[in-house]
């Protein structure tokens, strides 16, 4: 069993679909399962290339939110709230894929970190809603 | 209007330069005499001069045919756009074409590590193609064609961000008899924005 879980929800429903300079807004939860020592808590929005080729990536925004003991049986919530640019759109090709998303990490020092990517698609603005 | 210019194939430098290194390891293997020739070194030049004849073939094919001047109605397109891409070429010597292809191609680029080797791996997608008329072209004869391709509302834009590239291609193909296929590309910088449809201007 993993040593937390990691829940990411989004403000206004999860349909989790934004276009350019929208914000995207939301809460990660973390549920330890057991007492955490962490050397930090990273959340951040970005977005990366999947694929074949060596991963490119770009933060947009976040950073460290905790340090310190996550305690077993006591979820804790951070907010986050970023604007989005104009690009990369999300793509996914054969080779090269552009995935958005907010990235969650818990540092554990000596240990296994804690990874949690919950993707969500920037896609461009339809016209006729501009 | 913008001039294009074709985009630069590292692989010709790449496999010219491969050519001659194969060659002189090859003759380096064999400690310059021919009486010391091994499978291993003999196989090392055989690959040497394919990779360089292949380059020279290409190389002849371009200086029979010239080099195209090619212009683009936008200096840059948003997705879904309609762009018109016009080619003058003036043959260098006479050429004789079996077909004349202009293809909008979608083109993408991913570059990783495997172990100590960097390798490379594309995919390209044709998304549209205008087939031209071949016929016999005399030396100072001219080809002129004006072709007009919309980038797919639905596509995606360009990016070129390290170790992972999306490009818009305009790839020119004359399949010419007895000698290698021409084939030139010029990028086309799609910008990442949609387009209005035309019928609403």
């Amino acid at each position: 069993m993993s040593k937390a879980e990691i829940e990411v929800t989004f403000d206004g429903g999860n349909a989790q679909q934004y276009h350019p300079h929208e914000q995207v807004k939301g809460d990660v939860v973390i549920y330890p399962n057991s007492d955490i020592t962490c050397r930090k808590v990273l959340v951040q929005v970005l977005w990366r290339t999947e694929g074949r080729g060596t991963r490119h990536q770009k933060i947009i925004g976040g950073g460290e939110v905790f340090q310190g003991v996550l305690k077993q049986g006591m979820p804790q919530t951070f907010s986050f709230s970023e604007i989005l640019p104009d690009a990369p759109w999300s793509f996914q090709g054969r080779y090269v894929s552009v995935a958005w998303g907010v990235w969650v990490k818990i540092d554990v020092p000596m240990g296994r970190d804690v990874e949690h990517f919950e993707r969500f698609a920037l896609v461009p603005k339809p016209l006729s809603e501009s | 209007m913008s001039e294009l210019k074709p985009t630069r194939s590292t692989t010709f430098r790449r496999d010219l330069i491969g050519g001659i290194g194969l060659i002189i390891a090859g003759m380096l293997f064999s400690g310059f005499s021919s009486q010391n020739l091994n499978l291993f070194s003999t196989l090392m030049i055989i690959g040497g001069l394919w990779l360089l004849g292949s380059n020279l073939y290409s190389w002849y094919t371009h200086s029979r045919v010239g080099t195209p001047e090619v212009t683009l109605s936008k200096t840059a397109v948003s997705v879904g756009e309609q762009f018109t891409f016009s080619i003058l070429n003036t043959f260098k010597q006479n050429v004789t074409l079996n077909s004349f292809m202009i293809h909008l191609i979608f083109k993408e680029t991913a570059t990783y590590q495997q172990g100590t080797n960097t390798r490379t791996v594309t995919h390209e997608e044709i998304v549209d193609s205008f087939e031209g008329v071949g016929g016999s072209f005399s030396q100072g004869s001219f080809l002129s064609e004006e072709v007009t391709f919309t980038i797919p509302a639905d596509g995606m834009h360009s990016l070129n961000v390290p170790r992972n590239k999306l490009q818009w291609l305009v790839r020119v193909e004359m399949d010419i008899p007895r000698l290698k296929k021409f084939e030139e590309s010029y990028e086309i910088k799609v910008e990442p924005q949609l387009a209005k449809p035309t019928s609403w201007s």
